[in-house]
């Protein structure tokens, strides 16, 4: 049954093939198989699930090898895969979800002349995820990793032909690609400490190698760092993913839910060997982990587009992921990764569903009142917002409520990381219920036009959203009995030696001081964008300054257009066009003004004509040889 | 190790040559009939070269399939023929890519200078196969000389609107770099004769022929300056793209390889000649072939045509190749062979691209451009695969080559290597600005005509099954260079270790 964990990679690698050949001459079908084969990956996936429960808790650890990829003297690095209870409930999110978002969009994406394209990408996203989470050497995983960031470019930039969805693009895959160098660096020097690049040599031989603390555990965790922060759009390289929105609804999905995004967390995860050894970096993580969710959560209260909301959600939520791995709960960071990948999932389908109905129209000033109108929209939106809040009950509380605890609590948390937690909680809150009460309640403001032609979703779209909807109720109860889902994950990290930070049974005081701030955020919205709405105009006006702040992201992404793009054209500028065409040119210019001066004398040459010269050295070229061959030396 | 006593190599070598007389006999105006009989030879040409590989023993130490004959006795100049595991990469690359080349002029030929594109291109062909597999010095510097000529006849009668400037630029260049390498040459014969030794130019000899170290400086810096202008090494590289913006798009594809002449020059003559001045300079000449990476990636961040880019590209990884070259380890030196491969085929992919593109719009400037992806999907589809293999995409080739150059140099100058992931980034800021400004963005209304033909489809399919194919199963290409790159490595080691025996004699005697 563990060996079906090839067929988890081969399903989507026909689907992927198919729409490659096929996609452009029977789009519908396409679609159809592209959904397929997710589907049947996501079966395969239980299948690998069922065989690895089958196994002795200590003993779920499989590995496959196809052939050897890169051998290059003493370095081999072989086609290799890692079964583990890691990557069986990494497999299971990206396919279960991936597959939902398959069908939901074979009737998104509709009418869309690109239908073929959309799913050879979507497919080659998916298998590039599961080759990311499978690998069991880290330079395949790189394989993986640029692969989901190629997709996410592709489908960023799916309509190319707005300049806006083009630059998205770009700005995706460049921002992944330092991740990108950071991940080939941190390869190099593993491999020059370990002589191997595979998972279970170097995690089971990291602890004699390496020294706590020691400079090159540090090295190497903070390179992954950087390949993690790119990917996962933590501070300060997040700029990528708001922009990501230019995409068509669906792939954001995706990107927020099942593939790209968790990556950095799975990463961090995956090399928890080496990250515990280097406490330094364990705290930056944590850190950036909190500060990326706080500041997220205050930019999301003010965004205006709904799906811009949802994407600094996104980076606030994984926010608190690194904030769990940070402080060593690894079980707990994927146990809200997979919680998130619910909800997100499904927040995105929801939205989608409301900017399908309303032709396009993302921006949720021209909204409100919808609720009537989109029932299903309506229903799963709110129960999805009850689960990333953290509502008792919902999926989202149970792991977010880990993470809180285990930032005060465990032995690398401190009180000011709860406290962050905790305040982002509430602003969690608050904002997630402001863009539902925008979106679905109060007067509407949707455009008359439009209003008339609402597009009601059909029922491959609705049937993803209530599955959905059911998942980010449940999906927090795999924990019980007796926290099921940490106990099934744990062996993947004891294996290695390393004891994730759990929590065991709620904390009292902790559960119910996030269960008041939780209520307080949703009570605050209430008032503020239910009651009246007029409140939150006069609130805006009265915190201008603050507001213009926070919708110019503090001014982070400006900066980087300012510095780092002017400073790449600047140097380009000088480069090519000063030193080039100036100096260097200048050089040899004048070297051949001279030659030309000499040459006055001599008619012939004087011709200009580079066939003359071409045919000068080489007949210089034959007398030197010939002269040397009669024995001239 | 002769194929059944069959000299393979002279034929291989001389086959274009041949076949490029009866072109002499063409009527000028009969281009069907020259671009069929030149398509023929270049296919006969490739496939002749494939037998190669049925012959080639990987494990085999020293030159394969040698072939040697006295030319000039009394000065010891020999026809001396000989490939390894790097020469038969770069042979099989050439006589495919020239093949590709010649389907991928095909319209482009098409003009009353057909004779003069098709002869110098069959010419350029011998040249460069030549100088692959040539062992004796004068022989090397023959080929050398004929490779370049008919390189600059090509670009002065077929080239662009300003192939006068950028020929003439190419020809001072070169014949700067021809004059040293022969004085370098001509040096060393005289030290080892001046060692009692009797005259040859046969490189393994005179590679073994003990230089004093102040003399190997100069005389390596002879032939290390003519081959850094070829590569072109930072700060020699200003003919590239004005030479590679006039040649014919088609062309381009072979003429790339004269690049990857000069990085086989290091590898083949500079270093094994003079392993300690080459030890001595390297941290010197991989820190400029850093400083061409960042130059050449910013310089071509600002340009604003799709061939300038790729001609500034390509001066980026020449880079990491010379970076490679000059760590003096297997798998530095390994993945930049690989790396030379690389590059002849995803700058091969990316000049027919742009190529097809201007045999639709006349111009590659993105001023004229834009929408292109949209327009036309297939090409689009193709140029996208190729910019990703450019860019170094793990999956496709670009990348084996560039991970195994970043270790190798992580092994001996971290610092380097650092410097050299920065690269990394820069390629993907200008391949994906690129790709945005020519491909992405609203159709530009002046693009007129159909997606690509099943002709020029035919013409990519093999670059990207290769770019496919390297990138999830290099084994073949790795496993025939393993033991190559060990022997040049071999002539730097034997160099390295020295001063370490020199050390323990003395703790020994004390």
């Amino acid at each position: 049954m563990v060996n079906n964990v090839w067929l988890v990679l081969l399903f989507p690698l026909i689907g992927f093939v198919w729409c490659l050949l096929f996609g452009r001459l029977w789009p519908r079908l396409s679609g159809w198989i592209a959904s397929l084969t997710i589907g049947l990956a996501f079966v395969a996936a239980v299948s690998v699930l069922i065989g690895l429960l089958a196994l002795e808790p200590g003993d779920r650890i499989r590995i496959g090898t196809l052939y050897t990829w890169i051998g290059s003297g003493s370095v081999s690095v072989p086609l290799g895969i890692l079964v583990d209870p890691l990557s069986t409930v990494m497999i299971l999110v990206v396919t279960g979800v991936s597959f939902v978002i398959h069908v939901y969009a074979t009737g998104y994406m509709h009418d869309d002349p690109g239908y073929g394209r959309f799913f050879c990408y979507m497919n080659l996203f998916v298998l590039s995820m599961l080759v990311l989470v499978l690998s069991d050497n880290f330079l395949l995983l790189m394989v993986g990793w640029a692969g989901v960031g190629l997709c996410s470019y592709l489908l960023i930039a799916f309509w190319f032909e707005k300049p806006e969805a083009a630059a998205a693009g770009v700005k995706a895959f460049v921002v992944n690609a330092i991740g990108d160098a950071g991940l080939i660096l941190a390869s190099s020097l593993i491999l020059l400490t370990f002589k191997s690049l595979d998972y279970v040599t170097v995690f089971t031989s990291a602890k004699e190698t390496l020294a706590v603390g020691g400079g090159t555990v540090t090295a190497i965790t903070l390179l992954l760092l950087v390949a993690a922060v790119a990917k996962s759009a933590q501070l300060p390289l997040y700029v990528w993913l708001p922009d990501a929105m230019a995409g068509p609804t669906p792939v954001s999905a995706l990107i927020h839910a099942a593939t790209m995004v968790t990556a950095g967390v799975y990463l961090i995860a995956r090399a928890s060997p080496l990250f515990t050894l280097a406490p330094f970096t364990m705290g930056l993580i944590a850190w950036i982990g909190a500060i990326t969710a706080l500041f997220a959560a205050t930019i999301g209260l003010v965004k205006p587009n709904i799906k811009r909301v949802l994407a600094y959600s996104t980076v606030s939520q994984l926010g608190y992921m690194f904030l769990a791995v940070g402080v060593g709960g690894f079980a707990a960071g994927i146990f809200h990764l997979m919680a998130h990948a619910f909800f997100k999932a499904l927040l995105f389908l929801a939205a989608g569903a409301v900017i399908h109905a309303l032709a396009g129209e993302e921006d949720m000033r021209k909204m409100g009142g919808l609720w009537k109108k989109l029932p299903f929209a309506y229903w799963t939106f709110l129960a999805a917002t009850l689960a990333i809040s953290g509502f008792p009950g919902f999926s989202g509380f149970f792991s977010k409520d880990e993470i809180i605890s285990l930032a005060f609590t465990s032995d690398r948390g401190n009180v000011a990381l709860g406290i962050i937690a905790l305040v982002t909680a509430g602003l969690t809150a608050v904002y997630m219920f402001r863009a539902f009460f925008m979106t679905f309640h109060g007067e509407s403001r949707v455009d008359e036009h439009v209003a008339e032609h609402l597009h009601r979703p059909g029922l491959a779209m609705v049937a993803p959203l209530v599955v959905l909807g059911v998942l980010s109720v449940i999906g927090g109860y795999v924990q019980f009995p007796g926290g099921g889902f940490t106990s099934f994950l744990t062996p993947a990290f004891t294996y290695f030696g390393v004891t994730p930070a759990t929590e065991s049974g709620l904390n009292p005081t902790i559960s119910g001081l996030s269960v008041v701030v939780v209520l307080l955020g949703i009570v605050i919205a209430w008032a503020i964008w239910y009651r009246n709405p007029k409140t939150a105009t006069s609130l805006g006006k009265s915190f201008g300054p603050v507001r213009a702040a926070l919708l110019n992201d503090y001014g982070v992404d400006a900066l980087y257009s300012l510095v780092v793009v002017g400073a790449v054209r600047g140097l380009g500028n000088v480069c090519s066009g000063l030193v080039d065409a100036l100096v260097l040119d200048g050089i040899v210019d004048g070297v051949a003004e001279s030659v030309r001066g000499i040459s006055v004398g001599v008619a012939r040459l004087e011709s200009g004509y580079v066939r003359t010269y071409a045919v000068a050295i080489l007949t210089g070229a034959i007398v030197i040889i010939a002269f040397m061959a009669r024995g001239g030396v | 190790m002769n194929l059944s006593g069959i000299p393979i190599l002279t034929l291989i070598v001389f086959l274009p040559l041949v076949g490029a007389i009866p072109i002499l006999f063409f009527r000028r105006t009969d281009t069907l009939l020259i671009r069929t009989w030149t398509l023929l030879v270049s296919l006969a040409e490739f496939v002749l070269s494939l037998s190669l590989i049925l012959g080639f023993d990987p494990g085999a130490t020293g030159p394969q399939f040698v072939e040697r004959a006295p030319w000039v006795p009394t000065l010891g100049i020999q026809y001396y023929l000989g490939a390894d595991g790097i020469s038969l990469a770069m042979v099989l690359l050439t006589t495919f890519l020239t093949f590709i080349a010649v389907i991928g002029s095909w319209g482009a030929m098409d003009t009353e200078r057909c004779k003069e594109y098709a002869g110098f291109l069959l010419l350029l062909e011998t040249g460069v196969l030549g100088s692959f597999v040539a062992l004796d010095l004068v022989l090397f510097f023959a080929f050398w000389e004929a490779m370049l000529v008919p390189a600059y006849l090509l670009v002065g009668t077929c080239g662009g609107r300003r192939r006068i400037y950028a020929a003439y630029k190419f020809f001072l260049y070169t014949a700067v770099g021809s004059l040293l390498m022969l004085v370098g040459i001509l040096g060393v014969y005289a030290i080892h004769i001046q060692q009692g030794n009797p005259p040859t130019f046969d490189l393994q000899t005179l590679a073994a022929t003990p230089i004093p170290a102040n003399l190997q400086v100069w005389a390596f810096l002879a032939f290390a300056l003519a081959f850094a202008i070829k590569v072109p090494i930072w700060p020699l590289h200003t003919w590239l793209p004005d030479l590679y913006s006039e040649t014919p798009l088609g062309a381009l594809v072979l003429v790339t390889m004269l690049v990857k002449v000069g990085a086989y020059g290091f590898i083949r003559f500079a270093i094994p000649l003079f392993p300690e001045a080459a030890v001595t300079l390297a941290p010197i000449i991989a820190a400029l072939g850093l400083v061409g990476i960042l130059y050449a990636g910013v310089s071509a961040f600002v340009q604003r045509d799709f061939v300038m880019v790729i001609a500034y590209s390509s001066i980026a990884h020449l880079g990491f190749i010379v970076l490679g070259i000059f760590e003096f380890n297997h798998q530095a030196l390994e993945g930049a062979v690989v790396q030379m491969v690389n590059h002849g085929i995803s700058a091969g992919a990316l000049f027919l691209i742009a190529g097809m593109i201007y045999a639709r719009t006349k111009s590659t400037s993105f001023d004229a451009l834009g929408g292109v992806a949209a327009k036309w999907p297939v090409l689009g589809g193709f140029g996208l695969v190729a910019m990703l293999s450019s860019v170094g995409l793990p999956g496709l080739n670009g990348f084996v080559g560039e991970f195994l150059i970043v270790y190798g140099t992580f092994i001996a100058r971290q610092g380097y290597a650092v410097v050299a992931a920065l690269g990394i980034i820069v390629a993907a800021v200008y391949l994906l600005t690129m790709f945005q400004r020519a491909m992405h963005g609203p159709i530009v209304p002046t693009l007129s005509g159909p997606d690509l033909s099943l002709r020029e489809v035919a013409t990519l399919i093999p670059l990207v099954a290769l770019m496919v194919a390297i990138g999830l199963y290099p084994a073949p290409l790795l496993n025939s260079l393993e033991t190559s790159v060990d022997q040049v490595n071999g002539h730097v080691q034997t160099v390295e270790a020295a001063p370490s025996a020199h050390v323990a004699l003395v703790r020994e005697g004390r």
